[in-house]
């Protein structure tokens, strides 16, 4: 055995001792200049592995003791509701985590936090729609946008989400109503956000959901497209919101460093910029917005649902909208 | 007392039925740990297991039947009637066709998938355009349904049918086209009655593998939206966060994959036969008309238009649009790693292929069968669920130890996960040649006082070496494109194409994948060139 693992390291990069190693679902190019100026003002090297969440919290769980991850950071409250059911977390005693991050956007116990705010909102064709039109994600059940709306398929977490914030507040007869009026309004579903978008403003349907980095990359490319974005629900709860997030690992073997790594990612310092690079919005407030994010407007988001919960709820959100066959 | 004649033998064949069991282990014992876990379904999952098997699967094994039916019969017909024309008859331009025939084998399905379907959705500019002439296409073709579906997969996947009839009917060639004539048979009935039931168990391994690829695909059928039995094991991982109901799902994959296997098996020694010798060059049996050359030559336009043209041309639209943004020397990096991967990986596994059938030459017999057939099963399995097991398995051997697997990651891993799922692919490419060696070879070597590794190296290894070059470039074709198991797998810190590939598309942000596209592509011509001047080779 020992002959096996001295060839096997052989094969392996070696590490160092001034470094963490990051295991991450968000992509390469949204997190290397953040890495990078943590790398320039501490002298601490990120090394960092990407990958499917789902995947990366297999192989955590499977490295167990013997892995050198120091830290899980991945897009989405179910995934690291999962990661921490799978023991995979430490809790953090952490006073700036705990006084920045709002209690509806981390883990009751500390395990994770969320970093940046990710909204699904409506984008919509303003030829078509007057704003008067416009009012909850509920609405778009009423069958006055029948053949006029367009989805994104169901097997997308961000719809998951979306539906267990509504079985959150309907309970689940009530939700299987509105989905099941989404689905039968719907002229297509789309594999993602983008096609939706393009649907729209090349007029096959009137209206989407989409989360909003995505309509602020389309824009940047085609400035001139007829699309807008709307914020439903302020009148009740608020805009869905979700989390790109980050806990540190329970066989870690440095979680101080682990620990200020992610205080520093949560301070005025790296919020603006980690947020802006993906047209996120920050979670630390006060934090100055990107300026495009800014001209879309402020909006009440949903501080009801908490995304602890959303673990749970996304896997009945899978289960229903099989059921009302939306795929 | 034994003589050491005999111990020398009984030493070998134990020698022999080690081997293959290490190989066995190492292929299939990832897989059993698979099967461990899903032995298992933990309480609080169970609500989840039967939601799976009451009311998911039940919904998506229509769809998959209906998949996997349409596309045996496309893609082994298509790669057929190509082999046809290329090797029987008159087709003008039949050299260029051939080798343009292979070059899709390269492309990743959820690539030609992702192009399709944005090519034909309404909102393109291709649809827009139609839309502005009065002509509705999008309404007539609707690329995301289940004849998309076919339509693209068969695209991409006729090419291993191609290959291995191609090489089928290059064996029975000419001599078959002599009997036949001097019988007075047409060229059709030449081709039913004598060629085609030779050929079988190469059209039968072709189109199994084209099958297998479909079932264990993620990326393409999603593009699509087309629900099959691998969404419902990727909704139980990823969704509901059950491992253990997605790795009971796959077990019914490996189980699929074994029966398709046995069947294979079944049918190949009914109907082996011995080679009719080296072929000539010239094996036109068939002149065709002018109408037939020219139907022909419209066929063969068509395909290398659908399959290779067409998203080639939109790869390099993006290409152009996206270049200046995405553009980076770092992108000579990833196509050294690529490179350096696929080929280490496929050398490997071809040579372990090779290994695998002059151990069981040495060592005939029912267990040898068994373990040979175990270390095929991986072809069933979706790579990320391979990485699972590997993962799993890793975790079994080094718990006791410090050995940091995972925050290091090993080349080896990779290359192991690659061998598992693609072992198959070599094995059967090479089995197929094998076996057509005539079994008198052997009876006359031995008959003359060769021994038993002399008339390997002698006779059989020159006999295999094309096979064994043209399972190399087939394996490296394979995982030049391969994208989950790569993403999984990697050691830290290391990327290739289809990992960005994935980066940018988990982002929906295609047209930036262009230039990686593009590589693979170049990549998977230079390839295909290779394996064509192979195969020339072998049967000049």
């Amino acid at each position: 055995m020992r002959i096996l693992v001295l060839l096997l390291s052989f094969f392996s990069t070696s590490l160092l001792a001034n470094e963490l190693v990051v295991f991450t679902s968000r992509n390469e190019h949204l997190i290397k200049d953040i890495f990078q100026q943590y790398e320039k003002k501490t002298g601490v090297k990120i090394n960092y592995r990407t990958g499917e969440p789902g995947a990366l919290i297999q192989a955590l769980k499977a490295g167990g003791e013997n892995s050198s991850a120091d830290i899980l950071l991945t897009v989405d409250a179910g995934n690291l509701w999962f990661a921490k059911n799978e023991g995979l977390f430490r809790a953090l005693d952490s006073e700036i985590l705990n006084k920045t991050i709002p209690t509806h956007l981390k883990d009751p116990d500390n395990h994770w936090f969320g970093l940046s705010l990710r909204a699904r909102t409506f984008v919509y064709n303003p030829n078509k729609i007057q704003t008067s039109e416009l009012s909850t994600y509920e609405d778009l059940a009423n069958p006055k946008w029948k053949g006029r709306l367009c989805l994104r398929t169901s097997k997308k977490v961000y719809n998951q989400s979306l539906v267990a914030m509504l079985i959150d507040q309907h309970g689940e007869e009530k939700t299987q109503q509105i989905v099941k009026g989404w689905v039968e309004n719907a002229v297509d579903i789309f594999a993602n956000d983008n096609a939706v978008m393009k649907a729209i403003s090349a007029g096959q349907c009137d209206i989407g959901i989409v989360n909003t980095y995505y309509y602020g990359r389309l824009m940047q490319e085609d400035s001139k497209l007829p699309l807008k974005l709307f914020w439903p629900n302020q009148d009740s709860t608020g805009v869905h919101i979700n989390v790109s997030g980050a806990g540190v690992l329970k066989q870690s073997k440095r979680p101080e460093e682990a620990q200020k790594f992610l205080e520093w990612l949560a301070s005025s310092e790296a919020q603006n910029s980690f947020a802006a690079i993906n047209m996120e919005y920050p979670v630390l407030s006060g934090t100055a917005w990107d300026p495009l994010v800014e001209s879309w407007g402020k909006f009440k988001q949903n501080t009801s649902f908490q995304l602890s919960k959303a673990g749970v709820l996304q896997q009945d959100a899978i289960k229903l909208m099989h059921h009302v066959q939306y795929r | 007392m034994f003589s050491t004649a005999r111990f020398k033998s009984i030493f070998a064949s134990t020698t022999a039925l080690s081997l293959l069991g290490l190989i066995s282990l190492i292929c299939f014992g990832p897989i059993l740990f698979l099967v461990w876990i899903s032995l298992e379904i933990p309480a609080d999952q169970i609500h989840h297991w039967e939601f799976l098997s009451n009311s998911l699967v039940p919904t998506l094994l229509k769809n998959t039947f209906v998949l996997i039916s349409l596309l045996s019969l496309t893609t082994s017909s298509l790669g057929v009637l190509l082999a046809y024309l290329i090797v029987f008859c008159n087709l003008p331009g039949k050299k260029v066709f051939d080798y343009l025939f292979i070059i899709p084998i390269s492309l990743p399905l959820y690539l030609l998938a992702f192009i399709y379907v944005g090519m034909f959705e309404f909102s393109s500019p291709l649809m827009t355009s139609f839309r502005n002439l009065g002509i509705p296409l999008h309404d007539w073709i609707k690329m995301r349904s289940t004849g998309g579906v076919v339509f693209v997969f068969t695209l991409a996947l006729y090419p291993y049918v191609y290959l291995l009839a191609k090489s089928a009917f290059l064996k029975s060639g000419d001599k078959m086209g002599m009997v036949a004539r001097s019988l007075g048979l047409t060229p059709l009935q030449t081709f039913f009655r004598l060629i085609l039931p030779y050929s079988a168990p190469w059209i039968l391994t072709g189109t199994s593998l084209a099958i297998m690829e479909a079932l264990a695909d993620f990326g393409g059928v999603s593009v699509f939206n087309y629900d099959t039995f691998t969404t419902a094991i990727y909704s139980a991982w990823v969704g509901l966060f059950s491992i253990s109901s997605a790795a009971r799902l796959s077990c019914f994959l490996i189980l699929f994959a074994l029966l398709l296997y046995l069947g294979e098996i079944k049918f190949s020694q009914k109907t082996r036969f011995t080679s009719m010798g080296k072929s000539l060059k010239h094996n036109q049996f068939h002149r065709l008309s002018l109408t037939g050359q020219m139907l022909s030559l419209a066929l063969a336009v068509a395909v290398v238009f659908f399959s290779l043209v067409l998203p080639t041309l939109q790869l390099f639209v993006w290409f152009s649009q996206y270049f200046s943004r995405e553009w980076s020397t770092s992108y000579w990096t990833l196509l050294y790693q690529t490179f350096l991967t696929s080929l280490v990986a496929a050398f490997i596994t071809a040579l372990i292929s090779l290994l695998i059938i002059s151990l069981r030459k040495l060592r005939p017999g029912k267990m040898a069968d068994s373990l040979t057939i175990a270390a095929m099963l991986g072809y069933a399995l979706p790579g990320s669920l391979i990485a699972v097991a590997v993962f799993v398995s890793l975790q079994v051997v080094f718990q006791n130890t410090s050995f940091n697997w995972l925050g290091q990651g090993s080349f080896l891993f990779l290359i192991t996960g690659y061998m598992i799922r693609y072992l198959s692919v070599s094995y059967r490419t090479q089995q197929n040649t094998y076996q057509s060696i005539p079994k008198s070879y052997d009876l006359v070597a031995k008959s003359l006082g060769s021994s038993f590794i002399r008339t390997q190296r002698k006779v059989f290894l020159p006999l295999l070496t094309p096979a064994f070059l043209t399972s190399f470039i087939l394996l490296f074709l394979e995982i030049l494109k391969e994208m989950p198991m790569t993403l999984m797998l990697r050691p830290l810190g290391f990327n290739t194409l289809t990992v960005k590939i994935y980066e940018l598309t988990a982002e929906g942000e295609w047209e930036r994948a262009s230039i990686a596209g593009l590589f693979i592509l170049l990549s998977g011509m230079v390839g295909s060139y290779i394996l064509l001047k192979f195969g020339q080779k072998q049967n000049a």
